[in-house]
């Protein structure tokens, strides 16, 4: 249910099942530090060790409120770390799919992570990948120099 | 005279979309086969590759020449012909490359239209410039408007974009970084421009270190994860060349379109470069430190280092390339490199560092 404001309801918000946004978007797990980049924007994005396994169960479809019950936890702010991840385009929601069951696996490292879910955007090179290089540069600069509206 | 191909109802520039991008890359490989005839094919041979340049006479073929490094090894197997011809508008008849129409370039996109045909193709708005790979063929051409009319690094790295997709399709990688070497061993330097890896590199050679490249390396990430020459190109900014006393060694060099002095690993380092090295580390270097040390790296950190300016500044699908990054960040210890303002405390900080295995 959509609320006046344009948000969910916090019923909704929690029982929502997301999906990895599109196929430029792309993940690697490092010993639980894990990193995820959108190859059509250049935005690379380093999660928290928690963040990382909610990353894994969310991006699985597994729902805020499976993944709170599942560790032991309030689902609202699994439900606002998924509307953080949805902000940045990295997942999209996907209503009307059954919801798939937490990994075990990654809840024992949520629940081992011992900080908060965050993310951190590098974006320094997003301005490039974005351009167009052949439509968006300064002339008579030329590439790589893009045009600043 | 070049002929400009024009559209025969408004009279403009026929132009290229993605409709008919593969198309006109076909019609592109074919021209090369018949206009590519008439010149002497230049064969060097790289890791994995004979190469076969055709290209008339002019500073892109003499940067060709004396830039790539050829591998030494007298074994001759194995190696994957790559045939490249370079043209441009006016010889032989050849046409005036075609401009991209008003669609969007988006170059990610493109990359994953065309593999699946085997093809690849970059252009260069800037100098209208072509750049085309057929898989099946083992064939690539680049059309210009003109002898001259390349980008200003071309002469740096030249061909860099064929090799990239020719060694991408054997599992292989031209990674933008630095190498020192010692002993057959070795550290790949990755970071961003202004990070002190190029300076550390020409630091290590002054000292005796070797090395396979700066800029752009290839690397293996087989089952020892290796990196061998492809460029013997080196930069320096001139606060850098006065910091190394490099004038003193080599001369005054012009500045080139980046405003820094290239010159070859040749003119500083002591010893030839050898055909690899097989790393032992990533190195994330920083300046700013009144002493040179290592600091544990994770390799998170390693492949925010490594891959962006990789991806970036290389076209067609970024998705291998990622998987690729994301391995050898895995598979090899990382570390930052506190660098310290003496070049030959850095060198001898690293020297240690490769013959040890560890900081």
């Amino acid at each position: 249910m959509i609320d006046a404001g344009g948000g969910l309801d916090v019923e909704d918000a929690t029982s929502q099942i997301y999906r990895i946004a599109s196929r430029d978007v792309v993940s690697e797990s490092f010993d639980g530090d894990i990193v995820v980049v959108d190859l059509a924007t250049g935005r690379y994005f380093s999660l928290s060790r928690s963040g990382g396994a909610l990353w894994e169960m969310l991006s699985a479809g597994v729902s805020p409120a499976a993944i709170g019950k599942a560790a032991g936890c309030a689902p609202e702010p699994v439900a606002a770390f998924a509307e953080t991840l949805l902000g940045h385009r990295l997942l999209a929601r996907q209503p009307g799919v059954p919801a798939s069951l937490p990994d075990a696996q990654a809840i024992a490292r949520l629940a081992a992570a011992g900080d908060v879910p965050e993310v951190t955007v590098f974006d320094d090179l997003a301005d490039l990948f974005t351009a167009d290089p052949i439509h968006d540069v300064e002339e008579p600069a030329g590439w790589p120099v893009v045009k600043q509206v | 005279m070049g002929v400009e191909a024009r559209d025969r109802t408004s009279g403009r520039p026929s132009t290229v979309g993605s409709a008919t991008v593969a198309g006109y890359a076909a019609a592109l490989l074919s021209n090369a086969r018949a206009a590519g005839a008439t010149l002497p094919p230049f064969r060097i041979p790289l890791p994995g590759l004979d190469l076969a340049v055709r290209i008339p006479p002019g500073p892109l073929a003499r940067a060709i020449a004396e830039t790539i490094v050829p591998q030494a090894a007298a074994d001759d197997s194995g190696r994957k012909p790559l045939a490249v011809t370079i043209l441009h508008a006016g010889l032989h008849g050849v046409e005036a490359p075609r401009p991209w129409g008003a669609e969007p370039y988006l170059p990610h996109d493109l990359g994953r239209r065309l593999a699946p045909l085997g093809l690849q193709a970059s252009f260069f708005h800037d100098d209208c410039l072509w750049q085309v790979m057929s898989f099946r063929e083992g064939a690539a051409v680049q059309l210009m408007r003109g002898p001259d009319a390349y980008p200003p690094w071309e002469t740096g790295a030249p061909l860099r974009v064929f090799l990239h997709w020719a060694y991408a399709a054997l599992g292989r990688r031209l990674v933008h970084a630095g190498t020192l070497g010692h002993g057959g061993r070795g550290v790949l330097l990755a970071g961003a421009g202004g990070a002190g890896k190029s300076g550390t590199v020409v630091a290590g050679l002054l000292s005796g270190l070797v090395s396979v490249g700066d800029d752009y390396v290839l690397v293996d990430s087989g089952e020892n994860v290796s990196a061998a020459p492809l460029y013997g190109t080196l930069k320096q900014d001139p606060a850098g060349y006065a910091r190394l006393r490099l004038a003193d060694r080599i001369g005054s060099r012009p500045l080139n379109w980046q405003g820094k002095h290239e010159f070859r690993i040749g003119e500083v380092a002591t010893a030839p470069i050898p055909p690899r090295i097989d790393l032992r580390a990533i190195l994330i270097p920083k300046t700013g430190a009144t002493r040179t040390s290592l600091e544990p790296a994770s390799a998170r950190d390693v492949l925010l280092a490594l891959a962006p300016s990789a991806l970036w500044q290389m076209p067609g699908e970024r998705e291998s390339g990622f998987r690729f990054f994301s391995t050898l960040a895995g598979r090899l210890p990382g570390y930052v490199l506190h660098l310290g303002p003496e070049p030959e405390e850095i060198a001898a900080r690293l020297r240690r560092f490769i013959e040890d295995g560890r900081p």
